[in-house]
């Protein structure tokens, strides 16, 4: 009788411990994976290793010299059949592009001949739309144009962390907007002491019974540990685990053998957007 | 079975129909705040193309001061457009955008017929700003519909909605564009 009992609330528990954290997201176009290179993304193929060398030491140099800012850029061949603006939207926020969203993502579709140049949200502050569309519509354009694909990316680029430098040299970047997890589990904290209590009850009375029996010779006891395993199945199933993939494709820049990647940045989608 | 042991279970089970409610509760609470808070993202993006107009209007004015009517347009749309944000009501924010979006439209037709307009920095500067506005206010949106979308599947589906009849948590509506403004425009120098 007993036994049933417990099995049945713990199944119940599962159920609703698994129930409650059932949660659907949905995504639209398939965003690959940020290369272990992290700041050129060439994923159309555009630039030599050489090229990319230099971008690289530009960027990293950016990121070293001024706390977190990141400026990546990324080709691609085809949206998907997505438009520019929100694939690029995407794109940052996956690749968590800057510290305290302090970056800019250049993206460039080479056969639908968009680009679109993402400016964080932080970093709108130094890069405001006008400018972004500027500059991609001074160095970037003209080249892309005549499908120099590569010289009119490495330009842009070139004039965004000169732009960022000019306007970071000398400022200290303030820690900005964290995102407030104000919810405080104070009822949670009291549901829990007050199961704990229970609990704690239930354990005292199921040792004083199991004295008792041994006191008053033996029926088939049953064992006090599996009251306790019940508990601690669903609290392991609550703590869901969430893996963290990094796929390692072949570094062409390899800096200590380490790999490169985004720090919390998100985009409002701030930033300006081109055909050419 | 002693009383005891009844007693006891009886506690387990008030227990676990406690925080069976609890958790339930916390969810639909979670999921209506969500959409809340991408509300609020859509009504800032909203204002902040809002008052980036007048600037854009003067801008027009110095080159084209007689397109009266256009001006006039504008001005009504984002007059109801303030409107619907001092009501916070979704759907007439919706309807007062794609207005508001029709007559920039309008507004931008009528630039091709002045050289110098279209050729002038403040302008071009503010043709982007406002460009990166509806592109902020598209984003805004996609965010906001995705999480009225998952309030929505919440409390639609068990066990949400027990809690939803519960608390009486009503279906919330999608920020419906009109499909004229879907599109963002792209500013071109051709």
């Amino acid at each position: 009788m007993k036994r049933t009992f417990r099995s049945w609330i713990s199944g119940l528990l599962l159920a609703l411990v698994m129930s409650s954290f059932v949660c659907g997201i949905a995504c639209a176009a398939t965003i690959p994976e940020h290369t272990s290179n992290f700041y050129v993304n060439d994923f159309a193929g555009v630039f030599t290793d050489e090229q990319i060398k230099v971008m690289m030491d530009k960027a990293v140099k950016l990121c070293e010299e001024h706390d977190g800012a990141q400026v990546v850029i990324t080709t691609i061949s085809s949206l998907e059949g997505e438009t520019v603006e929100n694939y690029a939207n995407q794109m940052y926020n996956k690749y968590k592009i800057g510290k305290d969203s302090m970056g800019v993502l250049v993206l460039m579709s080479v056969n639908d001949r968009k680009i679109r140049v993402e400016v964080g949200r932080t970093m709108q502050v130094y890069i405001p739309d006008s400018k972004a569309g500027k500059l991609m519509n001074t160095y970037a354009i003209p080249k892309l144009k005549q499908n120099m694909f590569a010289e009119g990316l490495m330009d842009l680029q070139d004039a965004l962390v000169t732009e960022i430098k000019a306007n970071l040299s000398g400022t200290i970047v303030e820690d900005g907007e964290e995102e407030n997890e104000f919810y405080i589990p104070v009822l949670w904290i009291i549901v829990g002491l007050v199961i704990f209590l229970i609990l704690l009850k239930l354990l005292e009375s199921y040792i004083e019974e199991k004295e008792r029996s041994r006191r008053y010779s033996s029926y088939g006891g049953w064992s006090g540990s599996s009251s306790s395993n019940i508990w601690y199945t669903s609290n392991s199933s609550s703590s869901s685990s969430s893996s963290n993939s990094s796929n390692n494709d072949s570094t062409i820049f390899s800096d200590d053998s380490s790999s490169f990647s985004g720090f919390d940045g998100c985009s409002d989608g701030g930033g300006a957007s081109g055909d050419f | 079975m002693s009383k005891k042991t009844r007693e006891i279970i009886g506690i387990i089970l008030l227990g676990v129909v406690l925080t069976v409610i609890i958790i339930g509760r916390n969810n639909v609470v979670n999921a209506y705040e969500d959409v809340k808070l991408a509300e609020a993202k859509v009504q800032t993006m909203l204002q902040r193309r809002s008052d980036l107009i007048p600037n854009l209007v003067t801008t027009v004015k110095a080159y084209a001061d007689h397109e009266e009517t256009v001006f006039t347009e504008i001005a009504e749309s984002r007059a109801k457009l303030a409107n619907s944000i001092n009501n916070s009501s979704m759907s007439e924010m919706a309807e007062a955008d794609a207005e508001l979006s029709q007559a920039l439209g309008k507004l931008l037709v009528l630039v091709e017929s002045y050289p110098e307009l279209k050729a002038s920095e403040q302008f071009t500067n503010l043709q982007y700003e406002i460009a990166g506005s509806e592109n902020r206010i598209n984003i805004a949106r996609i965010a906001y519909n995705e999480a009225v979308m998952r309030y929505n599947k919440y409390i639609k589906t068990a066990p949400g909605i027990l809690y939803a009849k519960l608390f009486e948590y009503e279906e919330m509506r999608y920020f419906e564009a009109d499909p004229r403004s879907v599109s963002v425009p792209v500013v071109n120098f051709d």
